[in-house]
């Protein structure tokens, strides 16, 4: 009971420091979103028009929240249960979403500013983009489209129509083509590369149960896989698409989960079911090499930064869930960033995303299906 | 006389309504079943890789492996190492053993139970030591996961559906229906099982316990003309 008046003692508090936060900064931004978009009827432009770019929303706002306070906060973004598959505008102040919230207009991304206010329509235009949303990536009559948000420039990449993951610094594509089914574990991957204009395309890499699991910042690939397919076991390389050079970074039974870290110098992921159940874990390798350390914690992961990993375990055990964050540099001094008291959160379908500054992670509550919002302690 | 005749029609129409649809009879009483597994999800025991509903792997097979489920994937998969122990979901009856015409090769188990439910346990080690008309207890082991290729490293799981029983012509969202914290059983990995989206209505059928039951060989319910990217996931 004293828990629970502690409990609703700082919701409280926390609402207060909300609603504070909210009338400081008054209603959301005007630029936000950009006029020609907002009534949601507005048709891709055609090819070279100039298109109304993510960069006009207002990045230049202050944070409209206290910085990180000791203890973690959370708070509900949008109502009505929308929101599934959220992603970060880079400028770290909005949460962008697909969605159609009436049938009147059309599906396309919102976004809600993380200081409150109603979702607003961010573009009509679908696609995946890149992380700094200067670009776009779709399937259109059969091809895999790469567009240039800022002026509409398009080119075609000569993937068959496969889809195609863009680079960091959005100068190559990859993508893969070979055998579909099963069975899985000897099924072949090719491994294409090319510029994103779709020139200089070329074949560098073919691997068995497997394929690419991700670009690295310095433009190099992780990949897992096979060199044969009765090889035992997977691998997890580093590719260098120029010479095609094979750098091991770790080996184990049933490899999944793959995910490097922001600027690439570690990479976490999962084994499950190996034989030999020393493997069976979360795993972290520095791409700088060195041996692979298992961590305590096994459940859903992304990373905070480049160093730190956070985890939601998956603890049938307790009714709600808690973030674990891990150091790549020092593992011992892991934590738990969250106090089930504290911050009661529970997440829907392991649909959460972390902020580009690491403060926040904004994700699908499983009580209520809305999009939240937690803060996060240095 | 009038009253007998409405009372009788009342109690016909009630009868086969919940003859046709059990989960009428399953508003009040929670989820009915328990987890086919005895021991907590992880890495070195089960963990779920495939809800049940309008995933994206079902949407791109809609017209080929999951045409005959509406283009849903009309069970939950499960993934474990071969020969790991099934177990009942709930007190029931074996109906078929190895009924191959419900698909689920190599082998499979059908269990009736008296809600009015039935549990089929597909793509199985070998066939099951039970016969028709055995009684099962929840948390009997009752089967062994295998793997539909047949090689035990491709991709072995188990495929749990829940059918009517007696008809077994449709298939109901197991989520609701077992008693177990699904959300946190979907803790695993760096991303979450994501469904198949239409851009007319972006937020049907969006959760792990909001997916449309289905009647096998009905008509697709995901043939959308403005489907968003899910052929590139």
């Amino acid at each position: 009971m004293a828990a629970r008046r502690n409990y609703t003692a700082l919701m409280g508090l926390v609402l207060l420091l909300g609603t504070a936060g909210c009338s400081l900064v008054g209603p959301v931004d005007a630029g936000f979103p950009p006029a020609a978009t907002r009534a949601g009827a507005a048709a891709l432009p055609p090819t070279g028009a100039a298109p109304v770019t993510p960069t006009s929303l207002p990045t230049a706002s202050p944070s409209p929240l206290p910085s990180p306070t000791p203890v973690p906060v959370l708070r509900q973004l949008t109502s009505g249960g929308c929101c599934v598959d959220p992603f970060w505008h880079p400028d770290g102040q909005h949460v962008l979403f697909l969605d159609r919230p009436n049938p009147d207009m059309s599906a396309g991304i919102w976004g809600v500013n993380i200081a409150g206010g109603e979702p607003q329509l961010f573009t009509d235009r679908l696609g995946i983009f890149s992380a700094d949303l200067q670009w776009r990536v779709f399937p259109e009559n059969g091809q895999a489209v790469v567009e240039r948000l800022e002026d509409g420039q398009r080119w075609v990449i000569p993937s068959g129509g496969r889809p195609v993951a863009l680079s960091p610094d959005s100068t190559q594509v990859y993508w893969t083509q070979g055998q579909d089914g099963p069975p899985f574990d000897r099924a072949r991957s090719d491994i294409w590369i090319s510029r994103l204009d779709g020139s200089d395309a070329r074949a560098v890499l073919t691997v068995f149960s497997g394929g690419p699991a991700g670009w690295l910042p310095d433009g190099r690939l992780l990949v897992r896989g096979r060199t044969e397919p009765s090889q035992e076991g997977d691998t997890l390389w580093v590719l260098s698409p120029q010479d095609g050079a094979l750098v091991e970074l770790a080996h184990a039974h049933r490899m999944r989960g793959i995910l490097a870290s922001p600027g690439g110098s570690w990479v976490a992921y999962q084994v499950t079911f190996s034989p030999q159940e020393a493997e069976n874990g979360l795993w972290l390798v520095s791409t700088q090499g060195g041996p692979a350390f298992r961590l305590e914690q096994f459940g859903a992961y992304r990373w905070r930064d480049d160093a730190r990993l956070l985890v939601v375990p998956q603890d049938l055990s307790s009714p709600v869930h808690r973030f674990w964050e891990v150091d790549a540099r020092d593992p011992q001094a892991a934590r738990y960033l969250t106090d089930p008291v504290v911050t009661p959160l529970r997440i829907a379908n392991n649909d959460w995303v972390v902020s580009p500054d690491g403060r926040w992670v904004a994700y699908v509550s499983a009580d209520d299906h809305n999009l939240w919002l937690l803060s996060l302690p240095d | 006389m009038r009253v007998r005749l409405l009372i009788l029609s009342v109690l016909f129409i009630l009868f086969f309504s919940l003859e046709l649809n059990p989960a009428l009879a399953l508003q009040e009483d929670g989820p009915p079943f328990s987890l086919p597994f005895a021991e907590p999800p992880g890495p070195d025991t089960w963990l779920l890789v495939q809800p049940y509903g309008n995933t994206i792997s079902a949407y791109n097979n809609r017209r080929s492996t999951y045409g005959a489920g509406q283009g849903i994937h009309f069970g939950v998969d499960l993934s474990a190492r071969c020969g790991y122990p099934i177990v009942a979901i709930g007190d029931g009856v074996v109906a078929k053993v190895d009924a191959l015409e419900h698909g689920s090769a190599p082998h499979n188990l059908m269990i009736d139970h008296a809600n009015g439910y039935a549990s089929f346990y597909g793509h199985l080690l070998e066939r099951p030591n039970l016969q028709v008309g055995q009684r099962v207890s929840r948390g009997e082991v009752v089967a062994k996961v295998g793997d539909p290729d047949e090689t035990c490293t491709s991709r072995p799981h188990l495929h749990l559906e829940i059918r009517n029983a007696g008809q077994y012509n449709r298939a109901f969202n197991p989520i609701p229906l077992i008693d177990a914290d699904w959300d946190t059983i979907a803790l695993s990995g760096p991303s979450g099982p994501g469904f198949a989206r239409d851009l007319q209505d972006p937020r049907r059928w969006q959760h792990l316990g909001d997916q449309p039951d289905i009647a096998f060989w009905g008509p697709l319910l995901n043939n959308y003309s403005s489907p968003w990217l899910s052929d590139w996931d």
